[in-house]
């Protein structure tokens, strides 16, 4: 048995739990919510099983040690890993809750995140690690970090739930907002999702792909009927998410999540994530560069990057604990935040270049 | 209360008593705490700017340097003239700034001057690189190690020696030298060949050649000549010899050799074991091209590191006060009538409130109990 196996195995059970807790929703019957919960926390200890075995697999390729030889070093690792989080995050907040209702929200992204991994094919190969990342801060570093992207992602999903579940006219901004930015998400997923199609057929590496050929199959395509096909497209989409965004609505108002609890839980995430970035990310960060590269800080894209997301959640708190501003303002705020964080973690490592780019490698 | 880990203070009122107890009172501090690391970093960052310096410093393998050169200065076409005069009577005096300032037949606290204004920052001792190598995975050209071998020179005697790693610098008189990059030396007539000699009967000798200097293999009549060298060499598919990167990535050697009048010639790859000639029974083995690569050293002064430290674990220090402890309180007011006692209990949190109610909601209903 090798650590593959079990993350097949964890990526099952993760969609298991994604339907037994939709079901959960429709029927609120307790039964099927205990197997969702169940299912989430086998599929976990079986995916932490396998984030071991992947830690002796990658000591025994040798040359390394114990602590060095964490298997967070390039994008697939660290995509796995993030998934991890977040289902560590959900399952501290239903316990701590005691509501189910989130799993429904949370187990999906999770099990499509695992499934588009499997389907792009993206390298899985362990690679040895290069002289850089031969430290024992990159354990505590990346870690950390990844912790606190799992919390910011938290508070993502439940500010913009705040916000679907508290928005009435079409006209109104919040609304408009919301439903402009699930319908780029949709967007940008389709369009990657067409460009791994295309080039995968092509029979191009994935990694590649990521790297030179995003939207190329659509957005930036030679064609420009294609392009402009694919720019009306996404038009459509953003229409009609912000048209029929009511049934969203309804869905959460049927389910019985109130808004107060969303809001709790936006700001809770975000206190809990906060401190631990800045310490795992932002000052082990630069007490690793100040050994490996010559200076704490060294304005990396990277840096930079985390720099501008730790002072919009930084903004985040001063607002909400400074001026009390509540409802769809912080939940604007909370958003903004995570579009910075996945920035940071996936736009620095494919567009950009620098210091900090072993994912693409 | 002593049960929460309250410890109660106590009033006396006619016919009832009061108490009062707090706990976490510094919870308030913590954003105060994290607003002062911010200026303590930034104070850091302020001294390094001033009183810190940042360069580079490339030392060809078997050289030493007693400066090192700012990254930070931007020069005109005749501070670069200086820069070279200066640089030039520093090295013919070997690192001895004194010595260079009789040379240019100035003083030496004018010639340090106008070092630091062009650029050059004296060291007060010398580094030399002894060698550079770069280790691979296996076979592979994944590298996995870039190391140099430093040695401190100071009074003319060596008071450090170390091999640097890119996680791990060296560090002599709050200067830190990093590695950060490599390449290959120029000239090929200065590059060493070493060899090194094993005869079946146990002795390994080393040989140290240039290129077309004629040897003889110990222990034989035979003898050697280099006659071509390739940083990276492969074969292509019909087996002839190419150089694929101008690194020392598979550094490799085209050996002639000479028996009275046989004559044949052999690659012998340092990473390839296969290729090592075997002559009469001793493997010739080669262990480096020394003085083919210079290492590319980063310099740091930064006095004001510390500070940034103290900052940010000041910082880490009120985050934690700030979001992770609060300030509670309890008034309880117990009084008497006849038989019967009255408890009154008020309570408050600064943050996390929801979580301290249920504290008190416990407690209250476990004094109900009593009660009972």
């Amino acid at each position: 048995m090798d650590s593959s196996l079990l993350f097949g195995f964890s990526t099952v059970l993760y969609f298991i739990a994604m339907i037994a807790y939709i079901v959960f929703l429709a029927f609120r019957k307790e039964g099927i919510g205990i197997a969702a919960t169940t299912a989430t926390i086998v599929g976990f200890a079986s995916q932490t099983a396998a984030f071991f075995m992947r830690w002796k697999e990658f000591y025994d390729m040798g040359q390394m040690g114990i602590m060095r030889a964490v298997p967070l070093t390039n994008l697939y690792e660290s995509l796995v890993f993030f998934v991890w989080s977040l289902i560590l995050i959900y399952l501290i907040v239903e316990f701590k809750f005691k509501n189910r209702t989130f799993g429904a929200f949370v187990t999906p992204v999770a099990g499509l995140a695992l499934a588009f991994i499997e389907m792009s094919g993206m390298s899985k190969g362990l690679q040895p690690l290069v002289p850089a990342l031969q430290s024992n801060w990159l354990l505590v570093h990346v870690f950390m970090s990844f912790i606190a992207y799992a919390t910011f992602a938290l508070s993502f999903s439940t500010a913009t739930m705040y916000m679907i579940a508290t928005t009435e006219k079409k006209s109104e901004g919040a609304y408009i907002f919301w439903t402009l930015t699930l319908g780029t998400v949709i967007v940008v997923l389709a369009a990657m999702g067409l460009d791994f199609l295309k080039f995968r057929v092509a029979g191009m590496n994935p990694d590649a792909v990521v790297q030179s050929f995003l939207f190329k199959a659509t957005f930036l395509s030679g064609s420009p009927a294609v392009a402009f096909a694919s720019f009306a497209a996404a038009a459509l989409v953003l229409f009609a998410v912000w048209n029929y965004g009511g049934v969203f609505r309804r869905i959460i108002s049927a389910v019985g999540i109130s808004p107060d609890m969303l809001d709790e839980i936006t700001y809770k995430s975000i206190a809990v994530g906060f401190p631990i970035f800045t310490l795992g990310g932002l000052i082990f960060g630069a007490i690793w560069a100040d050994q490996a590269w010559g200076s704490y800080w060294v304005w990396d894209p990277k840096e930079t990057w985390s720099l501008i997301t730790w002072f919009i959640y930084a903004f985040f708190l001063h607002a909400r604990l400074l001026r009390g501003w509540r409802g769809h303002k912080i939940a604007v705020v909370a958003v903004v935040g995570f579009v910075a964080v996945i920035f940071t973690y996936l736009g620095v490592n494919l567009l950009l270049s620098g210091l900090h780019s072993y994912g693409g490698q | 209360l002593r049960s929460l880990g309250f410890k109660p203070r106590e009033h006396g009122e006619g016919g009832s008593r009061q108490f009062y107890a707090e706990k976490g009172n510094y919870s308030r501090l913590g954003v105060y705490i994290t607003h002062l690391s911010m200026l303590v970093i930034m104070v850091g960052a302020v001294v390094g700017i001033f009183f810190g310096f940042k360069g580079f410093l490339n030392i060809p393998e078997g050289s030493s340097y007693s400066v090192a050169f700012s990254s930070r200065k931007i020069l005109s076409d005749i501070g670069n003239r200086e820069r070279t005069v200066i640089l030039n009577a520093i090295l013919s005096s070997r690192g001895d700034v004194a010595a260079a300032s009789a040379r240019l037949g100035v003083e030496e606290s004018r010639l340090l001057a106008r070092m630091r204004a062009v650029g050059i920052e004296p060291l007060g001792f010398s580094v030399k690189c002894e060698d550079f190598d770069v280790k691979f995975y296996g076979n592979s050209d994944m590298p996995k190690e870039y190391t140099s071998h430093l040695v401190v020179i100071e009074n003319g005697k060596a008071v450090m020696d170390k091999w640097i790693e890119v996680n791990s610098p060296l560090r002599y008189k709050g200067y830190t030298f990093y590695q950060s990059s490599y390449d290959m030396m120029n000239d090929p007539d200065d590059f060493r060949f070493i060899f090194r000699v094993a005869p079946p009967e146990g002795g390994v000798q080393e040989v140290s050649v240039k290129k077309d200097e004629p040897f003889s293999i110990p222990g034989t009549g035979i003898e050697a000549t280099v006659t071509d060298f390739s940083p990276a060499l492969a074969f292509n598919q019909e087996g002839r010899p190419f150089t694929y990167e101008n690194k020392m990535n598979n550094p490799a050697a085209r050996v002639v050799f000479r028996e009275g009048a046989d004559q044949y010639a052999r690659w012998i790859l340092r990473r390839q074991p296969a290729t090592w000639a075997v002559v009469e029974g001793r493997s010739l083995e080669l262990v480096d091209i020394w003085g083919s690569q210079y290492t590319g050293l980063q310099v740091r002064k930064d006095p004001g590191v510390w500070i940034v430290y103290l900052g940010c674990l000041i910082m880490s220090v009120g985050l934690y006060i700030a979001f992770f402890t609060s300030h509670r309180r309890v008034w309880v007011k117990l009084s008497g009538s006849g038989g019967s006692t009255t408890v009154m209990l008020a309570a408050s949190a600064h943050k996390n409130r929801e979580a301290f109610e249920r504290k008190i909601d416990k407690t209250m209903s476990l004094l109900r109990e009593g009660g009972k």
